[in-house]
């Protein structure tokens, strides 16, 4: 289907590359009318845009840039078109496909900080992740440039131009500029409220503060089997899903997949990773519903699954346990109690949950709160849970793209879908599992208007606090079967990496806690990184959040409804921590 | 109807429970929120006689300088029941003016250098640091990269002198807790 859609659609022939895993299905074309062309056709299509990779290879053997943009179309396929910039012309210049994937966007202002690409049309300024200190023709990832190179060209920099641009304001607004450092225990990232009374008019982020270069410490410090130490940094509340796909991208290369044991650790432990960090979300979002009660009883619950955490792999944050080629565990953990220990925790947290979503003063601050529509969650690519919760339900990659333990065991997907049919109105089940005449139409209220509020990502995370305690349940009990837990399960790569030609790239992707984590690496001589790129959710979700928080659905406007979805300033921080975006992981 | 008050019943259980807390002795409460919650950070284990003997709160203020987020997901801990950092008169503030310790995460970075002087300098005098995890030590992963510099003179020399670092990737709310008192043991 996809490949008669592509060549039907170009101008020119596409040419079609073989790929080792049937699921990717990688094309080339030249032409960059013809991109633009079928990134339209991916819009009608459905498809959403995973990543789009640039990469330097004016020293391989086709002497250009190229652009490697990953599609995720419905059917579970992965399409990844190669667009090198032949054209003489434009060296550094590419045809811009953000008119049809907003979400492009982020990754082409990165493009421009990092490899001096631009679109043909260009109207975007430096200055995404490298800041005032660095000097504007730097292009720190080209890969003839070396580090110490980089470094001096850095620390030699006089020119004073600043990047950050000024807005003249209209009459009667005010600029709100909070940030990089905030008062509470966050990260840096600056955001600059306009705002008309209470009302917030505008909001800009300005992010890139927390860049470390990890990119080019991929390419420079790290050799494909030691690259998940870097890359379990990248955000640390994602550290195990980082990890993970890190490890699938490298495998991918290699063309293996770990043994069967393995991929159940690794699923167990995604979910726990999932687990921990939903039911920390659910504590913060409480608390600055000021129901500090709840709030800390759920925080005590989040601490005994970081404890279960650390006595399952060893570390509070799951950690040191992914390897290319398999996990590595330092001890043997007790199953059975912790199956005990999930459930209970699960149980308590369901019940606080409940209370949560049936007080009435809580649902007075999170419905109508911070509401992403389905059009805007489509339109700007949003990811995740945050997706999900605007209506986006299949929107999970674990379902799009099973992988690993996921494509093994039915059962769980099934669990999943669960979720995601009995939607938001599943966290607001009777406890005999029926839903009441009050919460069924309460969901059905859900359904039609309230979908993508505060309230509905808070319900969508405590259901899927639910789903992954079931599924942990599934994997704790197939671990007790297998006849040795294995607990050192690493099929060595070194081999099967040698065998791989040079400047060959394979793909790792996991559906994380936030949303899909995409890693796309490029093999360079010997066992070198020759280019990691990274995809953390929170890229694709800033934007949402800022188009959660300003009104610019023109139709509500216009059917007076304007004053209901507008967010005071005071939303803000209950709708930020609703989303619960990375800086670490946007600003690599 | 019936659910909002069952909402309440729930309040009204849970408000008692902070109650009790109030109320009940010390030593009773102490074995009876233990038994609620294994693996709590005693009080002997952290050297509380010592502390209290000094009778003195801190304030402290959280800098993040380019972390993975990992320590900051460990400081919040700090902040519930199961550590409860406040019994011990350590209070997180939200301003570097009121701040007695800065508490940096990550490696450094560029873009942060400036914001990251500015709230050192807003602080007063003593200005003791505490260079949080092991980025915030030595770079740690990110140490040999572009983005990452080395933390100005006078903040490094703080935390040598009136501070400490608190290793580990990242270190447990524990072992912040201990580095938290280390720091008030040097002064």
């Amino acid at each position: 289907m996809i490949r008669a859609g592509l060549t039907e659609i170009c101008r020119k022939p596409i040419i079609e590359l073989p790929r080792r895993d049937t699921n990717e299905l990688h094309f080339i074309t030249e032409d960059g009318d013809d991109v633009v062309k079928l990134a339209k056709w991916a819009k009608e299509e459905g498809f959403y845009l995973c990543t789009m990779v640039a990469n330097d290879e004016r020293f391989l053997e086709d002497h250009v840039f190229k652009l490697y943009y990953v599609f995720s179309a419905s059917d579970g396929k992965l399409v990844i078109i190669e667009h090198p910039l032949t054209d003489p012309k434009y060296p550094f210049n590419y045809a811009s496909i953000s008119k049809y994937f907003s979400s492009v966007i982020p990754l082409e202002k990165e493009a421009l900080d990092l490899f001096g690409l631009s679109p043909i049309d260009n109207t975007m300024n430096q200055g995404f992740v490298l800041h005032d200190p660095y000097p504007p023709d730097l292009f720190p990832l080209r890969p003839r440039r070396s580090m110490p190179d980089i470094i001096k060209r850095i620390e030699e920099n006089k020119t004073q131009v600043s990047k950050s641009e000024s807005i003249p304001l209209p009459e009667g607004v005010l600029s709100l500029p909070v940030g990089p450092i905030h008062a509470g225990i966050i990260e840096a990232g600056q955001f600059r409220f306009l705002i008309a009374g209470e009302i917030v008019e505008d909001l800009e982020l300005r992010l890139g503060y927390k860049h470390r270069g990890i990119e080019k410490l991929f390419q420079t410090q790290y050799s494909l089997e030691e690259g998940w130490k870097l890359a379990e940094r990248i955000s640390g509340d994602s550290s195990f899903a980082h990890s993970m796909a890190y490890c699938q991208a490298v495998e991918s290369l290699a063309g293996m997949e770990p043994g069967a044991s393995a991929l159940h650790w690794r699923g167990l432990f995604l979910e726990m990773e999932r687990l921990h960090n939903h039911i920390g979300d659910v504590a913060a979002m409480v608390h600055d519903m000021a129901f500090d009660l709840a709030a800390s009883r759920i925080a005590v619950l989040r601490e005994k699954s970081m404890q279960l955490n650390a006595d399952l792999g060893g570390h509070r944050l799951l950690r040191n346990i992914n390897r290319p080629g398999g996990v590595e565990l330092t001890r043997s953990p007790n199953l059975s109690e912790a199956s005990d220990r999930v459930r209970e925790l699960t149980d308590q947290f369901l019940s606080l949950g409940k209370l949560v979503l049936e007080m009435p003063a809580c649902r007075n601050r999170m419905i109508m709160t911070g509401v992403l529509s389905l059009e805007q969650a489509t339109e700007l690519g949003a990811t995740g849970l945050v997706a999900r919760a605007s209506g986006l339900g299949k929107h999970d990659f674990r379902l799009r793209h099973a992988k690993g333990v996921y494509a093994a065991r039915p059962e769980m997907l099934a669990e999943i879908n669960a979720t995601i049919e009995s939607g938001e109105d599943g966290a607001l089940r009777d406890s005999n599992g029926s839903a009441s005449p009050t919460t069924s139409r309460r969901a059905q209220v859900l359904k039609e208007e309230l979908r993508g509020d505060v309230f509905a990502r808070l319900a969508f995370r405590i259901a899927e606090v639910e789903t992954s305690a079931r599924i942990i349940e599934i994997l704790l009990r197939s671990l007790t079967d297998f006849e040795s837990k294995q607990l050192h399960e690493v099929t060595p790569l070194v081999e099967s990496l040698r065998r791989i030609a040079s400047f060959e790239f394979g793909l790792g992707y996991v559906e994380g806690w936030r949303g899909d984590i995409m890693y796309w690496v490029m093999k360079g001589p010997g066992n070198t990184i020759f280019r990691c790129k990274v995809r953390d959710p929170s890229l694709f979700n800033w934007p949402a959040l800022v188009s959660a928080v300003i009104l610019k659905d023109q139709q509500s406007l216009e059917e007076g409804r304007s004053s209901l979805l507008e967010n005071l300033l005071a939303d803000f921080p209950l709708i930020n921590k609703s989303f619960n975006l990375s800086c670490s992981g946007n600003d690599l | 109807m019936k659910n909002s008050r069952n909402a309440n019943v729930t309040v009204l259980r849970l408000f008692a429970e902070q109650l009790a807390k109030l109320i009940l002795p010390e030593s009773l409460y102490k074995r009876v929120s233990e038994a609620m919650m294994s693996n709590a950070i005693t009080f002997e284990r952290l050297r509380l006689p010592e502390l209290s003997a000094k009778k003195r709160s801190v304030f402290i203020r959280h800098l993040d300088c380019g972390s993975c987020n990992g320590c900051e997901i460990e400081l919040n801990a700090l902040s519930n029941p199961v550590y409860d950092i406040e019994r011990f008169g350590i209070k997180f503030e939200s301003s570097p003016r009121h701040a007695d310790i800065l508490v940096m995460t990550g490696p450094f970075t560029r873009n942060l250098e400036e914001a990251a002087r500015l709230t050192f300098e807003a602080m007063p005098e003593p200005r003791r640091v505490i260079a949080l995890g092991d980025c915030a030590a030595d770079g740690g992963v990110f140490k040999d990269s572009y983005a990452i510099r080395a933390r100005p003179g006078e903040i490094d020399e703080a935390i040598r002198e009136k501070g400490v670092y608190i290793p580990g990737c990242p270190p447990t709310p524990e072992e912040i807790l201990k580095g938290i008192l280390d720091v008030l043991a040097k002064n």
